[in-house]
């Protein structure tokens, strides 16, 4: 095995060092963007043209299109500019309605020239001079080249048609893009080859000049951010610190669920349970049922009210699906409320009306099998997008031996780990700038294997979860409404033999609309401005509750981003939340970001966030097998219980050249109190109802022996750490990554809490080669880790904190892929835990009472229509 | 370089079948083995819940002793509810099957009862035996002779044993025998001396339990006998009370200071005190035809200065002079000792204090026996 991946090692080396690479596809392209429209500035516009499709073919952007049509009609190639025009308006721009006047009415002047020049005889072709490589290119042209013989040249006059010479201009600049590659004189070559850019087609005497093109020389590659703040912004100018996983990172690094990837981002902490149950926190707090981040798709909470946790393997989307992932570190209640406590994950899809057409499959270790179909399109106004696919996969291991007497499985295929069809889709209408209207939806139907809290673990969940999902902005104002169904039933996946039997169904429906008001005030501090109001129905159908329970929940925000200075802004949130057991908690946020260079930015963050309890720490009634079988633990949930509450501060510095370095240095403060855990264990006594104790109850037919309240911790933790993150593209096609996080938290007596991993560091490098071949390394530490568990002690009949120590772990995901037919054709090869087999149990645990995780290896086939 | 994509798909597709290794989690309960059988309550008029206990024998799996006793606590108790037992309502003989699960490897026997009046409780140890008309039984040998069940420790997954047969067939003749001491107020103090030669005498009075354990059908008859009461025999050789023991044994230390319950035991140096009942009431009286034993309600039980560590089952205790061990090897008698009832016969028993003090008022729950 270790022979196979050094030979796989060497040769990707060897495939690699002598060619000439691809960069990293966004900063590759955000160069020739760059470069392109430098050149169109300065008069270049065929070369500029040129820089601007080499940016298009490595990363398309409708922005890209919109300015080579811009700059072809700048020379006077209304054809082309047509054309690009036309490809720019089947994307469904916002500014659609404009161009189409445009588009129409370069039509009508291409009809009117030639009618012309129907009108007019043709002047007889001469030869094709040859460009004159010692002159230099001339800044200026004489009357403009269309398509048509001009009808102010005098057919007498020889001359050179105008189409023959831009054609050669543009093969010529082809050349030396191609030439520039392998010298570094092709640029004084070009110079000199270089012919004079046509001058700019204008309006016949009569006719109307075209509408005004806005300007679209931003930089079209930065990446957004949408997270961070009610508006939009760039990474720098977030004021919170946030990390962006693109769709090209996922693809390079090969992983297979969304917390493999974010493994990467600093801060982030994620708990293998299960081969697809992940339990993933921000800046510590990380837990079995993980319930401090708020992960969000597309916007929309996929937050499980009733347990607090998020099935990743249940979301409907592919990962393929994916555009981007922000990840918001730190509180962010401000925006999102409730449970966005440690930090926010926002899923965000690939936006409707691209026309393409994927279909993937995936076979591997472990019965592993995944196929997907995506596509998506475009009729006029309406863009649309579609995925379908399933996915199986055994557990890692297995929790019992099947050879055991005192467990039986109570699930039919106990090997299996996940089992899920996915379908999730999404249109949207844009018919003018101002206005669009997207609806989407989804379900994911199937099985999976999760770890619950308390002294229960391994069980299958087996149900739907599925949403719809409205949105609609005209003008200043943007409502969002959405449906969130999740149908359930769980089942230990082994239950004793002879022994009570647990199992439960679970039906939650959450039902969401906002709206926000989003305005700018002009002046002498330009200002955007967010004020906004919601309302969410909880609904929660579970027969490990009392009843079933029906919350209703409401809420009012604002945010206002002041530019003090050219270089310094300013974010200030409100957010007010009613909650029906909780009562009103407000959360505010305030951030300064100084922008010291265009590629650096100063920040000082201060936030709360609160997490509410959850329907099983409010409301949970059920009762626990204990050792005795005829007792029994009942577990109550607590309706006064106070949300859990953070108050962050962090100091961050980025900086960078924009193309080839990254640094990222984030240390913050905080301060948390009131987590909700478990409580002790309350025996027949004052405390505890003594009726329960004396008959056996109906629901279990055991003896209720005790209770265990959820209820608040009354410890204060304080603490910080320290992020560090750091890219480079040291030379086209290679991409490294790495970061580092240290934290600690201690109590008031100044005892460190165990249950956070003291360091994390990442390292990644990520290979694109001309060849076709790609190549994925993704490696990870963290430090060994002491969790606290409840468990049920059979000689004291208590609940007590048992220490679940988990080993410090390294960790190495890999892929190495290879592209074909113009990257039509893609075959992955992949890995997760490639060093397992080094290790003497070649298996590790990132939780105490998690799976063993092992080696998964993975082949993909991704073929990609049309394209 | 051709051939690459197709290596890797054989290697994929080579891969792809390998079934998930078990690995299990420190979490899980340790692999243990299972009692399985049916139970059969035959030739008797109570109903009710059915409960095995699952008794630890001394001994090593693989060399059990014989046969085994009664009289330990048990590891774990289970219900059968009476819907499962009583599917034929008039039938005489009803039968289902059982299985007692997680049971570690060692030496085991099985008793079990039918709870009659609906009293039992295991969260109680005064209230986790039988009672007056409930159905007694277990899997024998031959009764009343108790089998022996070896879950053998493989050093992998302990065995299941199938098949066992558990039979209850008898009702317990006697109520629990619960009482209140006299002299004492409730909440008092007994005292004794280490370096006592004289026993401590005090008065044991039967008194029916309140509550609603105490709601029985024999107790709201004025008709019928009420309960409890102590069967006493007299040993024709010695002329010693048999039928019913009293001893004293010491409480927790952490029970006096309340950071224990009162009626905690000393697990660390477990100690018990010799009390012996005076036979003088019952010498010479003459039991009424075809009774075994007489009737009391009340006992008078001298506490002896002699101290003694748990037995091991059918072993004899070994009784040490109060001084001798205060004097002797540190393991002094000084602590709070609660008194101890136990029907011999049917292994009833019943303590002050006890845990049903947490439910409400019970009488005199508070008297302890104090050396000092």
């Amino acid at each position: 095995m270790n022979r196979s991946i050094a030979s796989l090692i060497a040769l990707l080396l060897l495939s690699v060092l002598p060619l000439s690479a691809l960069a990293d596809s966004r900063a590759e392209a955000k160069r020739y963007f760059r470069a392109g429209m430098a050149e169109i500035r300065a008069g270049q516009h065929a070369s500029g043209i040129q820089n601007l499709q080499r940016a298009y073919s490595i990363k398309p952007h409708p922005s890209v299109l919109y300015n080579i049509a811009k700059a072809y009609l700048a020379i006077g190639k209304v054809s082309k500019a047509l054309t690009f025009f036309e490809r720019y308006n089947e994307t469904g721009p916002r500014d659609k309605a404009k161009v189409t006047q445009v588009i129409r009415s370069l039509r009508r002047r291409q009809a009117l020239k030639s009618a012309t020049a129907r009108r007019t005889p043709k002047p007889k072709a001469k030869p094709k001079p040859k460009p004159r490589p010692s002159s230099p290119a001339p800044t200026t042209a004489t009357r403009p080249s269309t398509e048509a013989p001009s009808p102010t040249i005098s057919p007498a006059t020889p001359t050179i048609d105008p189409r023959h010479y831009a054609a050669l201009t543009e093969r010529l600049a082809e050349l030396s893009a191609q030439m520039n590659t392998l010298s570094g004189s092709v640029e004084e070559i070009r110079r000199h080859t270089q012919p004079p850019d046509p001058a700019p087609i204008e309006p016949e005497p009569g006719e109307a000049a075209l509408p005004v093109l806005e300007d679209k020389s931003g930089d079209v590659y930065e990446q957004v951010v949408v997270s961070a703040a009610r508006g939009t912004s760039s990474r720098l100018d977030a004021p919170s610190a946030t990390t962006i996983i693109t769709d090209e990172d996922i693809r390079l690094s090969g992983a297979r669920t969304l917390p493999d990837l974010l493994r990467r981002v600093p801060g982030m902490e994620t708990l293998t349970l299960t081969v697809a149950d992940t339990s993933m926190a921000m800046r510590g707090f990380n837990q079995r049922l993980s319930n401090k981040l708020l992960v969000l798709l597309n916007g929309r909470s996929v937050y499980l009210d009733f347990l607090g946790m998020t099935w990743w393997s249940m979301l409907s989307i592919q990962i393929e699906d994916i555009e981007r992932v922000e990840v918001i570190r730190g509180p962010g209640s401000t925006l999102y409320g409730a449970n966005a406590f440690g930090g926010v994950v926002n899923i965000i899809t690939r936006p409707p009306g691209e026309k393409r057409s994927t279909f993937s499959a995936t076979v591997g270790t472990g019965e592993s099998l995944r196929a997907a179909h995506l596509f998506g399109g475009r009729n006029g106004a309406l863009g649309y997008r579609a995925s379908v696919g399933y996915e199986q996969a055994d557990r890692f291991s297995r929790e019992f031996d099947p050879a055991r007497v005192d467990f039986e499985p109570s699930i039919e295929n106990t090997e299996r780990g996940l089992d899920v069809g996915r379908f999730d889709t999404e249109f949207r209408w844009v018919p003018s700038r101002d206005t669009s209207v997207g609806l989407s939806g989804g379900l994911a139907q199937g099985g999976m294997n999760f770890y619950a809290l308390g002294i229960f673990k391994s069980f299958w969940a087996d149900g739907t979860y599925a949403y719809a999902m409205l949105d609609a902005q005209t003008g200043p104002f943007q409502t969002r409404a959405f449906v969130n169904h999740l149908d359930v039933d769980s089942t230990p996946d082994y239950q004793l033999r002879g022994g009570q039997q647990v199992s439960t169904t679970t039906l939650a429906e959450v039902v969401d609309v906002e709206t926000v008001y989003n305005g700018q005030i002009d002046g002498a501090l330009p200002q955007e401005l967010h004020i906004g109001a919601g309302y969410r129905l909880k609904y929660v159908d579970w027969d490990w509750m009392e009843t079933d329970k029906t919350e209703h929940h409401f809420k009012g925000f604002l945010e206002d981003r002041i530019q003090v200075t050219e270089h310094l802004a300013a974010t200030v949130g409100l957010r007010l939340d009613q909650h029906p057991l909780v009562g009103l908690t407000t959360s505010p946020r305030g951030a300064l970001v100084y922008r010291p260079g265009e590629h650096s930015a100063l920040r000082l963050t201060a936030g709360t966030a609160f997490r509410t309890p959850s329907f099983i720490e409010n409301h949970l009634n059920t009762t626990v097998p204990s050792p005795v079988t005829t007792v029994s633990i009942r577990s109550r949930g607590d309706v006064d219980l106070a949300p859990e509450e953070i108050l962050q501060i962090d100091l961050g510095f980025s900086t960078g050249d924009g193309d080839y370095v990254e640094i990222e240095v984030v240390g913050y403060v905080q301060e948390v109190k009131n987590l909700i855990q478990l409580g002790a264990l309350r025996t027949p006594g004052p405390d505890f109802p003594a009726e329960e104790a004396r008959r056996p109850s109906d629901e279990s037919g055991t003896f209720i022996g005790g209770e265990s309240y959820f209820v608040n911790n009354p410890t204060v933790y304080r603490g910080g750490g320290l992020e560090l993150a750091a890219r480079f593209i040291p030379a086209d096609g290679i991409d490294l990554t790495a970061s580092y996080t240290v934290q600690a938290m201690e109590d008031e007596a100044g005892d460190r809490l165990l249950g956070n991993p003291m360091h994390k560091a990442n390292l990644g490098i990520h290979i694109r080669t001309a060849l076709g071949l790609d190549l994925g390394l993704d490696a990870h530490y963290v430090s060994s880790v002491n969790i606290t568990e409840r468990a049920f002690d059979p000689v004291t009949r208590d609940l007590i904190s048992e220490d679940c120590p988990v080993d410090a772990y390294s960790l190495v995901n890999g892929r190495l892929g290879y592209r074909a037919l113009d990257d039509r054709l893609e075959i992955a090869f992949s890995a997760s835990n490639m060093i397992g087999s080094l290790r003497a149990e070649q298996t590790y645990r990132e939780h105490c009472y998690g799976n063993a995780v092992g080696t998964r290896a993975y082949t993909t086939l991704t073929y990609r229509f049309g394209q | 370089m051709r051939a690459l994509p197709f290596g890797i798909i054989i290697l994929g597709v080579g891969l792809a079948c390998q079934a998930p290794p078990v690995i299990e989690s420190p979490g899980n309960p340790a692999p243990a083995g299972l009692i399985a059988g049916t139970v059969t309550v035959s030739g008797i008029a109570a109903k009710g819940d059915a409960y095995l206990f699952l008794v630890p024998q001394p001994g090593v799996a693989g060399a059990c002793p014989a046969v085994g006793t009664s009289s330990i606590p048990p590891a774990d108790a289970v219900r059968i509810p009476r819907d499962h037992l009583y599917r034929d309502p008039d039938g005489d003989t009803h039968s289902t099957p059982f299985v007692i699960p997680q049971v570690d490897p060692g030496c085991w026997s099985i008793v079990a009862m039918v709870d009659a009046d609906d009293d039992f409780n295991p969260l109680f140890g005064v209230t986790s035996g039988t009672t007056r008309g409930d159905g007694m039984g277990g899997a024998f040998v031959d009764p009343p002779v108790l089998r022996v069940l070896s879950i053998d420790d493989t050093g992998q997954n302990p065995p299941a044993i199938e098949g066992v047969q558990v039979v209850i067939g008898l009702e317990a003749p006697f109520e629990r025998p619960s009482f209140t001491i006299r002299p004492g107020t409730e909440g008092g103090t007994l005292g004794i001396t280490t370096d006592a030669k004289e026993p401590v005498i005090l008065s044991v009075e039967a008194t029916p339990l309140v509550g609603d354990w105490a709601t029985t059908a024999d107790l709201s008859n004025p008709d019928q006998p009420t309960g409890p009461f102590f069967p006493i025999r007299l040993d024709p050789n010695t002329g010693a009370v048999t039928g019913t023991e009293v001893f004293l044994r010491r409480l927790s230390p952490a029970g006096a200071t309340g950071d224990a319950p009162p009626w905690a035991k000393d697990t660390q140096t477990p100690l018990m005190l010799a009390a012996q009942i005076d036979p003088t009431p019952f010498s010479g009286v003459e039991l009424p035809e075809g009774q075994p034993f007489h009737v009391a309600t009340s006992l008078r039980v001298a506490v002896l200065p002699f101290a003694f560590t748990p037995p091991a089952p059918g072993a004899a205790p070994e009784l040490v002079e109060l001084a001798t061990l205060e004097a002797g090897n540190g393991t002094s008698p000084k602590g709070r000792y609660s008194v101890l009832v136990r029907l011999s016969a049917t292994n009833q028993t019943w303590e002050l204090p006890n845990e049903l003090i947490l439910l409400g008022p019970e009488p005199s729950q508070g008297a302890t026996f104090l050396v000092e």
